[in-house]
């Protein structure tokens, strides 16, 4: 609703000039990845012993944490991007082609972090692809993990063709406002290039997007990631078949408020709110309730399932779990933040974007939480509880939660250097707010 | 060790016992029944041992622990160099089982297909809802892929192929009747928490501070009155979920004699399998390991070299260095892992594969331990070979506890007509509802569901072991230990 | 009781990943060349983006890891 007409010129201006607030985000972001890098080096040298990370059982500790826990949490974030893409070009709600691209590029950002923790994770990193490499014809057949790191490669491929495709289209048309020093980079993105594509390539990222629709959230974070945990015979807390859903509405919720945050913080910078209305964060807004209302949903199911009549092992877990400070936090800010968004659906003029990013804020961070938590809760009451260190003890470590830092710095980083490479916002949106629509996509909103 | 052995000098070898005054007669009927027929045979101008033996098998002929096929192949030399006949009744089952064999070695590609024993016989055998040993299947299937000469089918699997890796490709399986499976057999009465298994296992491997690979636990239980005891080794699961879950197939069966090991050059320290144990038998190596790489008999041996070499001269090169962290493929599994990597109970391969001389093969450090204490509580070897050290205990122990109970009683129980002694014994397995096929055995109370651990008559501090390994560990913690 | 060893059957990853998991790929794949408009050129550019991408992942991860071994070698 604004009397702006947005042009191509607005879509370029990141890349044209630079701004003091850049410098500084770059540099405070640069300075805390530095760190985080620091420490990642101590514990290379020293081993993961610089961690509170202990084994379970007569050790008295938890073997899988933040890392873990936080790794989830990327993923989860991860999932935006498909989600958008899918809205828009499966389900015609083209009220939000301005966002998709800005949430594909999310996807990558947060998949790299996620991959990043696993290198971060495991004990011997300098192997981890030799290693994996070289069993994948037998372990892809019966490892969990393995499957995990099949489906993260296919989605982050598959989102990484999906970018390369669609900016084929941007490229060729505002080659001219580009920077000439990347010009090698966009004559390659570029190669082969003919208007006559178009309209193939539309056909071929809407194959795209319908099969990763399909893949990401069912079958990676609501499938192979909740299955890592769920399978196994060990762990009563993790056991059962809600994993899966569960796993799947905290991808939801975390994907949302990522791009919320995201959308929010580049309009300010680059002055785009004709083009990020705040019709479209309304309308992520209200999809961000309905995620955060199926999470709690799903939790109130463990949670009930848990205390109720659930044999000893599994109700040792439950009960640890709601009387845990952090948890019942989690769950309040997500209650809280849903408070606000039922609120705001009810009386419009409660709504405000700063409202919606504080309610994002807290979302990630209750999601963030009860994932952390699951993973190292999970550990602490194990079905073999007979040893007297179990119930194990865990907190994160500074090093830990320096890494939580240094991811997010990296994702900024990431942003920050990919803004003044390709235009975020994709010129379809453009064309479609001046009434120029191809009308590539599906139906109406 | 078998009872024809006699080169054990320990009284306590499961043999005999300190306070046990039951007697271990083969014969239902007791020691002096047993002696009373040794004395007629002596009267004979026959071969008493003989007969003896001969007799004992005939039990378990009886028992169904042996066929009539090998029954009569064991005494058939014996019998004819005595009797110059062996017209014993089993000899049809014995003619069968050459003419068997012989017929196999002669078969051409088309009887090898359709035969008997052909492929075709053996897929229709594979069958999702029988119970057979799926070792046994994937065994076949290798089989029968080789006979139409589809190498590559079979390489996932153990083949007998020399460049075959020997990693068994199934992590599941029913435990196979067939083929070697190292296990235990612990009686946790005879445990009296002493730990001497615990520091036996510390000196054998090295461990770090902490990793206790063997582990007791002095354990109450509202069940019980008494001190219990639970013995806690790895249980090298034949359906072990360490193996399913390990990403990049360090965590493995070693298919000729079913211990799961970890392959330390290969493990990327993800601790999945850890995460996926359900008995918490997994110590990881979170920072430098306590005992340098140098230290280790073996360490001067290349691994690359060792695979390299022809299984002869490996063999050799192991033996004669003394290695205690190759086993016989020249893999590095045994012993402390190092940095980053998963450790656990291994159950000694380099002692198995003969590299610490041929007097430790079948036996493992904790027992030693155990045994040199007098305790003789646990028992290793070959669960599936009726002659091995753990399943002539199981069979002595179980014959006990069924002439105690029978005494009790007062009553003629006869051997066999309303029930067996195994039935008397009280014997479990930890987690067995779980599915992971542990092969431990334990005699002795099962710890209930709210079983807790205590500390025993001896404690580790006592002994000088840690047993909370994140205290030890917490110093290392960078920003917050105590540095 | 029935007895039903479902790895005795087939391996749950064998079926996860190449059934379950395959099926979006394999039909976003076999649309890009058999959908319409079909044009088999740009279906292969959008194949050779799919596999570059693939490999370009894992060598980079290759290289990463193997300074991390050269920079910090752990100890044994």
């Amino acid at each position: 609703m604004s009397s702006r007409t947005p042009t191509t010129d607005d879509i370029v201006r990141p890349m044209q000039s630079t701004a003091k607030w850049y410098y500084v985000v770059f540099g405070v972001a640069s300075v805390l990845a530095l760190v985080w890098f620091g420490l990642w080096s101590i514990q290379l040298s020293r081993g993961l012993a610089v961690t509170n990370l202990t084994d379970w059982g007569s050790a008295g500790g938890v073997t899988w944490g933040l890392y873990i826990g936080a790794f989830i949490w990327w993923v989860g974030i991860a999932h935006g991007g498909i989600i958008l893409s899918a809205a828009v070009r499966l389900f015609g709600m083209k009220r939000y082609l301005p966002v998709a691209r800005l949430a594909e590029l999310l996807t990558i950002g947060a998949l790299s972090m996620a991959g990043f923790y696993i290198v971060i994770h495991v004990g011997r990193p300098d192997r981890i692809v030799t290693s994996v490499v070289q069993a994948y014809p037998v372990t892809v057949h019966q490892s969990p993990l393995v499957w995990d790191v099949t489906v993260i490669t296919m989605y982050m491929v598959m989102t990484l063709t999906y970018l390369g495709l669609t900016i084929r289209y941007d490229l060729a048309r505002i080659r001219d406002d580009l920077p000439n020093i990347l010009e090698p980079v966009y004559k390659i993105a570029t190669i082969g290039y003919s208007e006559s594509e178009d309209e193939v390539i539309e056909r071929i990222v809407w194959w795209l997007a319908l099969g990763v629709i399909v893949m990401a959230p069912l079958l990676l974070h609501g499938g192979v990631i909740p299955w890592l945990f769920a399978l196994l015979p060990s762990m009563p807390g993790w056991q059962g078949a809600i994993q899966g859903p569960q796993f799947l509405t905290i991808a939801l919720t975390s994907a949302i408020a990522g791009v919320i945050i995201l959308a929010l913080a580049l309009r300010r910078a680059y002055d785009w709110h004709h083009i990020l209305t705040d019709d479209v964060i309304r309308g992520l807004t209200l999809w961000l309730g309905l995620f955060s209302l199926l999470f709690l949903w799903l939790q109130l199911q463990q949670v009930i399932t848990g205390v109720y009549a659930a044999p000893l092992d599994q109700r040792s877990f439950a009960a640890a779990k709601v009387t845990n400070p952090y948890y019942q936090f989690a769950i309040g800010v997500v209650l809280l933040s849903l408070a606000y968004i039922f609120a705001q659906a009810v009386k419009a003029h409660i709504f405000s974007p700063m409202r919606s990013l504080a309610a994002s804020l807290l979302v990630l961070a209750g999601t963030l939480t009860e994932k952390i938590l699951f993973v190292f809760e999970g550990l602490e009451y194990p079905t073999f509880d007979m040893y007297y260190n179990t119930p194990g003890h865990y907190f994160p470590s500074p090093i830990e939660i320096g890494s939580l830092v240094g991811t997010i710095a990296l994702c900024t980083l990431f942003f920050l250097v990919i803004v003044k490479v390709v235009p975020v916002i994709e010129l379809h949106a453009i064309e479609e707010l001046r009434g120029e629509g191809h009308s590539h996509v599906e139906g109406d909103d | 060790m078998s009872r024809d052995d006699d080169s054990c000098s320990n009284d306590s070898c499961g043999c005999g016992n300190n306070d046990n005054t039951e007697d271990e007669s083969f014969h239902p009927m007791g020691a002096d029944h047993e002696s009373e027929m040794r004395e007629m045979l002596d009267e004979t101008e026959y071969d008493t041992d003989l007969g003896m033996d001969m007799a004992e098998d005939a039990m378990k002929l009886i028992q169904g622990e042996i066929s009539e096929a090998e029954f009569h192949e064991k005494y058939n030399e014996a019998v004819v160099e005595e009797f110059d006949v062996d017209d014993r009744p089993t000899v049809d089952a014995f003619e069968e089982m050459q003419a068997t064999e012989s017929d196999d070695e002669h078969d051409g590609i088309f009887q090898r297909l359709t035969g008997e024993e052909g492929l075709v016989e053996q897929l229709k055998n594979v069958d999702a809802d029988t119970s057979q040993s799926r070792r046994d299947t994937m065994k076949k299937m290798g089989a029968g892929a080789a006979a139409l000469g589809l190498g590559g089918v079979a390489s996932a699997q153990s083949s007998g192929d020399p460049k075959d890796d020997e990693y068994g490709a199934e992590p599941v399986g029913d435990t196979s009747a067939s083929g070697t499976q190292l296990g235990m057999v612990i009686d946790l009465n005879r445990c009296d928490g002493c730990l001497e298994c615990v520091t036996g296992c510390i000196q054998e491997n090295q461990t770090s501070t902490g990793a206790n690979w063997m582990y007791v636990l002095t354990y109450e239980d509202e069940k019980s009155e008494q001190e219990n005891f639970l013995v806690r080794p790895c249980q090298h699961c034949t359906n072990a979920p360490c193996e399913k879950v390990c990403p990049v197939r360090a965590r493995h069966t070693r298919d000729k004699d079913g211990i799961v090991l970890t392959n330390y050059e290969v493990c990327i320290g993800c601790r999945y399998c850890q995460v996926a144990c359900p008995y918490g038998v997994n110590y990881f190596q979170w920072g430098e390991p306590d005992v340098p790489y140098e230290d280790l008999p073996g360490s001067e041996n290349d691994y690359e070299e060792l695979k390299g070499m022809p299984d002869e001269e490996r063999h050799q090169q192991l033996v004669d260095s003394n290695d205690h962290i190759h086993d016989d493929r020249g893999q590095w599994n045994d012993m402390r892992p190092p940095q980053g990597v998963m450790g656990k109970c291994t159950y000694c391969p380099s002692r198995q594969d003969g590299h610490q001389g041929e007097e430790k093969q079948g036996t493992v450090a904790c027992m030693d331990a155990c045994d040199a204490a007098g305790m003789s509580a646990i028992h290793f070897g070959d669960i599936n070979d009726p002659e091995s050290r753990p399943r002539q205990y199981l069979r002595q122990r179980a014959e006990q506890e069924f002439e105690r109970d029978t005494e009790l009683e007062g009553v003629d129980e006869e051997w066999g007509s309303t029930v067996t002694p195994w039935a008397k014994l009280s014997a479990f397995k930890l987690l067995e509802d779980l599915g992971t096929q542990p092969n431990v055995t334990y005699l002795g109370n099962e710890p209930g569901p709210e079983a807790e651990q205590i500390d025993g008559p001896v404690t580790y501090e006592q002994i000088g072991v840690e047993d909370n390994r994140k205290e030890h560990l917490d110093q290392f913690t960078f920003g917050a230990g105590d540095d | 009781m029935v007895e039903f060893d479902a790895w005795n059957f087939l391996y749950p990853g064998t079926w996860v990943i190449f059934i379950v998991i395959g099926t979006p790929v394999y039909a976003a794949i076999l649309g890009w060349f058999l959908g319409k408009p079909r044009d088999m050129e740009k279906a292969l550019m959008a194949l050779t983006y799919l596999i570059g991408f693939i490999v370009s992942m894992w060598v980079g991860l290759y290289v990463l890891t193997q300074i991390i071994g050269l920079v910090f070698p752990p100890a044994m």
